[in-house]
This record gives structure tokens, C-alpha cells and sequence, in this order.
């Protein structure tokens, strides 16, 4: 994920064949939008 | 778990800096050479705390490289003891006033720093609070009485050279409470920096250098 994180200019949160979330890296891994891409970036599951 | 660890943390250094900025102002207001000596002396405590709260958020941001929430709650804690440790200095400058202060005169001029520092504490307790309870809310009001604190310094500045005017013989002592309110003042400020970095915490929005917007809103 930090390889993702480092080489993106946009990432795609998909959880359970649903799209989550989608954006500008910087704004997903900094200041995510939904509480399950929060959740899952930071560790809580997954 | 660490993060657990670094927010008791913090919350212990926070106390402990409000007790020493509410023991200064007392060693002002009552003329206590003793207890401003006190405080003097428990800022190495608050130096060092500074030190290992700063040491363990670089390990965590070493070893867990942490995002979203958890990067910002890092972030806003290192800037928070940063805030909190100039605080303690300022503590500390305001008892080494006290010291001499109480060595001369009463000078008998109303000059409402019992006022300006009552102020002061409740901006403190106020961003402290807001940080213990993760309030946003509670900071964005932080951020509304910071021009009260700063207009009333300048006010201070007026009303201390108006008594430097009628009274020279009293110039150091004034010039002494003078410094006083400029290091409340600058205490209210480090309050704000801390609501501030709360609401980067919470919301992760930065609303520094928007002091206008604030203003509309509160």
C-alpha cells in the first residue's frame, strides 16, 4: 500500500466489489472521505 | 497502542503546563517569591517530556508510517508539544518577574492583569479541553477570543506608558508587568496554535492564517 501510496497520482478504494472511495492520492492517504477507506488504509481491517 | 500512549501522554504534559501557567500568574498576582521559584524549577520536567513525547512520534512514524487519521493525529501531537513546552518557558518568564516584582513596590495602578490572565486561562483550559475531547467545536471558540487577549495588550502597552509618564520611579517594575502581558499574550497564542492543530486532528482542514473567516463565523 505504501508503494501505492508513493508511485499514484490517484487511488481507488474497491471493498467487496463496491467502489468505496476515489481520488487524488494525496487526499485518500491524508484526509479520506469515507469511514471504511479510513479504516483500511490506517490498519483497522483488511 | 502507542497512539493511546502518546495521547495520555500529551494530556499529562498538557496538565501539567496549565498548572504551571495558573502557579505563575498566582506568583504574580500574590507576590510569591517561593512559588515562582517552584515553577522555575519543574520546567526541566517539562523539557523532558517535550523530548520523549517528540521521540516516540518519530517512531511511530518510522515503524508504522501511518495515514489518513492517524498521520494527522501524529502531526498535530509533535506541533502541540511544541506549543505546550514554549508555554512552560513562558510560565517560567512570567515567575521570573513575580521573583523580582515582589522584591519592590506594589505600584498602585489599576492595570487589570488579574483581568488579561483570568482570559488567558480560560483560552488555555479551552483549547486543552478541546484536545482531551477531541471537540472541534470547542477549538473553533478558542480561535474567536484570541483578539480579545491582543487587544487588551495593547491596551497594557497604553495604560503602562501613561503610569511610566506619572510615576518614572516605578519604571522598572512597570516595564516588568509589561512583559508580563506580552508573555500572557503570547501564551493565547500558543492556545490558539493548539485549537488550530485540534481542528487539523479532527476535520483535517488548516485554518491557520484565516483569523477573518473565524471572525464572520463566531
Amino acid at each position: 500500500m505504501q508503494q501505492a501510496a508513493r508511485v499514484s497520482d490517484m487511488t481507488a478504494f474497491f471493498y467487496e466489489g463496491r467502489l468505496i472511495e476515489f481520488g487524488d492520492t494525496d487526499q485518500i492517504f491524508t484526509k479520506p472521505r469515507a469511514k471504511e477507506t479510513e479504516d483500511y488504509i490506517t490498519g483497522r481491517f483488511g | 497502542m502507542e497512539m493511546e500512549n502518546l495521547k495520555k501522554r500529551i494530556l499529562a504534559l498538557s496538565a501539567t503546563v496549565e498548572d504551571n501557567v495558573y502557579k505563575a500568574v498566582q506568583s504574580l498576582t500574590e507576590r510569591d517569591s517561593s512559588l515562582a521559584e517552584k515553577i522555575i524549577k519543574s520546567d526541566v520536567g517539562i523539557d523532558e517530556t517535550e523530548v520523549t513525547i517528540e521521540e516516540e512520534c518519530l517512531k511511530v512514524l518510522a515503524l508504522h508510517q501511518p495515514v489518513a487519521g492517524d498521520l494527522r493525529f501524529i502531526v498535530a501531537i509533535l506541533k502541540i508539544n511544541s506549543d505546550l513546552e514554549r508555554m512552560g518557558d513562558l510560565a517560567v518568564n512570567i515567575a521570573e518577574r513575580a521573583m523580582f516584582l515582589a522584591t519592590r513596590e506594589k505600584p498602585d495602578f489599576p492595570l487589570d492583569l488579574p483581568l488579561m490572565a483570568d482570559k488567558t486561562k480560560a483560552m488555555m483550559k479551552k483549547s486543552l479541553d478541546s484536545l482531551m475531547k477531541q471537540d472541534a467545536k470547542l477549538a473553533y471558540e478558542v480561535l474567536t477570543t484570541d483578539d480579545e487577549i491582543d487587544a487588551m495588550n495593547r491596551e497594557m502597552y497604553v495604560r503602562i506608558q501613561d503610569a511610566i509618564r506619572r510615576k518614572p520611579e516605578h519604571l522598572e517594575s512597570l516595564i516588568h508587568l509589561l512583559s508580563c502581558s506580552r508573555h500572557l499574550e503570547r501564551i493565547a497564542d500558543h492556545a490558539t496554535n493548539i485549537a488550530e492543530d485540534v481542528i487539523y486532528m479532527i476535520d483535517g482542514v488548516i485554518v491557520r492564517h484565516r483569523a477573518e473567516d473565524y471572525r464572520v463565523q463566531g
